[in-house]
């Protein structure tokens, strides 16, 4: 968060697995996409960050662009996360992608009706993951534009 | 973009284009067939006859359900967004994903289309070759990594 050279793109990651963690930032790294990733280990720890409350109190984080949560975070569920921030006027409009290993046709409805946005089957290895990750940070942050994320203005590779 | 070795990716697809601009069609179709993912593609240049696929007014048919809408925000005669909201207000196609694009927009309508269940929102690249890339990349990204509600 400094703001030297502050990155093009935000993304919040939720995200409870130390193991998962580390493939995470590490695909995002090694695919050289401008943006910097936010890792909440927790809802509340997720919500402090958007709110700028707690440990973020006193600095402006910045909408992100994209929210991405896991359903299972611990005991808690990534579908708290999408209603509180469904339910506040300053974190609405906040695109949400919602990650889990196996949910039935049932949840996935629901998820959507609670305002997610994509959802997305976790692949079973990590080299698939890994792929997964830096096409789902580069959707949200290079091509689809979200209230926080304005127009983009110069030219732009685009391929998934 | 690499697959996994998973079966769901290659189940048929279909995309409903709803794009009055014949140029943009054609190039939304480009880009969708390019991608490899999408199986039909059916392009329409009013709201009044996607509305005509999806729920078959006249011929008393049961209509069909694409697996994913891209919708011009400005298309004839209801506008994008009226549409969307359509789309989300019935029970059949709530859960349709539904990829909006323009090439002129501000900031708060932006937040209207997210506002009314908009999944995404893409700018349309003035480029044509730039529009068919992105188009191609948002179709494996909502074809083949997304899940919609009622598919499995």
């Amino acid at each position: 968060m400094s703001d030297a050279h502050e990155p093009q793109s935000t993304i919040l990651w939720v995200e409870d697995n130390m193991d998962e963690e580390v493939l995470v930032l590490r695909a995002i790294r090694q695919a050289s996409l401008a943006c910097q990733v936010i890792v909440a280990h927790s809802v509340k720890e997720a919500l402090d960050y958007l709110l700028a409350r707690n440990a973020f109190h006193g600095h402006y984080p910045g909408i992100p662009d994209v929210i991405v949560t896991n359903l299972r975070i611990g005991a808690q569920s990534g579908e708290d996360l999408i209603v509180e921030v469904r339910s506040r006027k300053e974190l609405r409009l906040i695109p949400v992608v919602v990650l889990t290993g196996g949910a039935s046709p049932a949840k996935i409805d629901e998820l959507y009706r609670r305002g997610a946005n994509s959802f997305i089957e976790k692949p079973t290895t990590s080299a698939e993951f890994s792929v997964l990750v830096a096409n789902l940070a580069r959707y949200w942050t290079h091509f689809n534009r979200s209230v926080s994320r304005p127009k983009r203005t110069r030219n732009f590779p685009y391929a998934l | 973009m690499e697959l996994g070795d998973n079966t769901r990716v290659v189940a048929a697809r279909t995309v409903l284009v709803v794009e009055d601009s014949d140029v943009e069609s054609q190039m939304l179709e480009k880009g969708l067939r390019s991608s490899g993912s999408a199986r039909t593609v059916v392009c329409v240049n009013s709201t009044t006859a996607a509305e005509g696929y999806i729920f078959a007014g006249s011929d008393g048919g049961q209509g069909s359900v694409p697996d994913l809408v891209v919708l011009d925000v400005k298309v004839p005669p209801a506008g994008g967004l009226a549409f969307l909201k359509m789309l989300r207000s019935n029970e059949r196609t709530r859960g349709v994903p539904v990829l909006m694009m323009s090439s002129e927009m501000r900031d708060q309508d932006v937040g209207d289309l997210y506002r009314s269940g908009a999944n995404s929102f893409l700018d349309k690249p003035v480029d044509g070759q730039e529009f068919i890339s992105l188009v191609t990349a948002a179709a494996n990204y909502w074809l083949t990594l997304n899940l919609s509600a009622g598919q499995s």
